[in-house]
């Protein structure tokens, strides 16, 4: 009876690194420099990427709103505050993406059957259109982190309440 | 590979300014894995959350079903999740490198250099398929080696498809 090999180490050519030049130095510093030009350039248009997203998180709001228990409306709220999360700083509004990890931090840990506090869904949203109404783009703004912190205790309260 | 197109267009704008010729943008999992075989791309970008397929799922397609046009493929997954535990869902799926949102260009060009100039052996276990998912094997190490000392090397695998 033969046995069968426990594991294979399996080293792939490296095309890749052939078709980039082979060299063996370091990343190239100057795309960094190149890439956050590019950013730059872009900065106009994550305005409107922004206010697009808000339009989103205002369209799962509602439809949560309007059944809270809906498995397919958490995951909707989720999915654009997910997202929030990640692009927040990207926009230049870092306190949108703390507040949007609350959020998802609210959202997932309400699993089962668990009611979600719609009150503190939508104070989180509320805080999300104050920080970009008001321009708040430091991470560190008084009032901005201030609030975050607190929909963060909440939201520590509110899982705790329900484990 | 994002669900969320500006995410998309923000990682689009900064493979570009890195070099990268050819781009192809996919807001949807299961599209995307078709995509492979029809451009044969040389890394794949993919978002960790995504509906209706996630990235965990797609990757470990990518790696293990029989349909899949390169198993082989380098994949860094992007999410706004850091918890331990998405990191070594991603990692058991068999992702190549992870990087947390927001997206910052000096780490996407990290990651990007790691694949092309470091790439990590993949390993076929029973229970696994991808990167070798030990991050560093120290030289100094004169312990018994825990992984059966019959491993079966072989120096040039397979061909990675490259486009």
């Amino acid at each position: 009876m033969s046995k069968q090999k426990p594991m294979e180490i399996i080293h792939p050519p490296n095309t890749l690194k052939v078709k980039v030049g082979g060299s063996t130095e370091g990343p190239d510093m100057d795309a960094i420099k190149r890439a956050e030009e590019a950013l730059a350039e872009l900065q106009g248009e994550m305005g409107g990427w922004l206010l697009e997203e808000l339009d989103r998180l205002h369209a799962a709001q509602a439809a949560f709103a309007s059944d809270p228990s809906s498995t397919e409306t958490k995951a909707g709220l989720y999915s654009v505050a997910h997202d929030l999360k990640g692009l927040g700083a990207t926009y230049g509004f870092p306190l949108v993406g703390r507040i949007s990890g609350s959020l998802c931090i609210l959202i997932s840990g309400h699993g089962g059957n668990n009611p979600i506090p719609g009150s503190l869904v939508d104070a989180h949203i509320n805080a999300i259109k104050v920080i970009v109404r008001d321009e708040v783009k430091e991470a560190d703004d008084a009032i901005g982190s201030a609030l975050a912190s607190e929909l963060e205790v909440q939201v520590t309260s509110a899982l705790a309440a329900i484990n | 590979m994002d669900d969320n197109k500006n995410m998309c267009s923000l990682l689009t704008a900064i493979l570009g300014a890195f070099g990268c010729n050819q781009i192809i943008q996919s807001t949807d999992p299961d599209k995307a894995f078709g995509l492979i075989g029809d451009y044969k791309p040389d890394i794949v970008i993919a978002d960790l959350v995504m509906r209706p397929t996630d990235g965990i799922e797609f990757v470990r397609r990518v790696r293990t079903d029989p349909t899949s046009p390169n198993p082989f493929l380098p994949i860094i997954m992007v999410s706004g999740h850091a918890s331990a535990a998405r990191v070594g869902m991603a990692r058991d799926a068999g992702v190549n490198e992870f990087m947390v949102k927001p997206v910052s260009v000096d780490a996407m060009l990290k990651r990007m250099d790691a694949v092309i100039r470091h790439p990590r052996p993949f390993i076929r276990a029973k229970e696994y398929f991808g990167p070798d998912r030990r991050r560093s094997i120290k030289k100094t190490f004169t312990g018994r080696e825990k992984r059966d000392l019959s491993v079966f090397q072989i120096e040039d695998g397979p061909s990675m498809a490259a486009g």
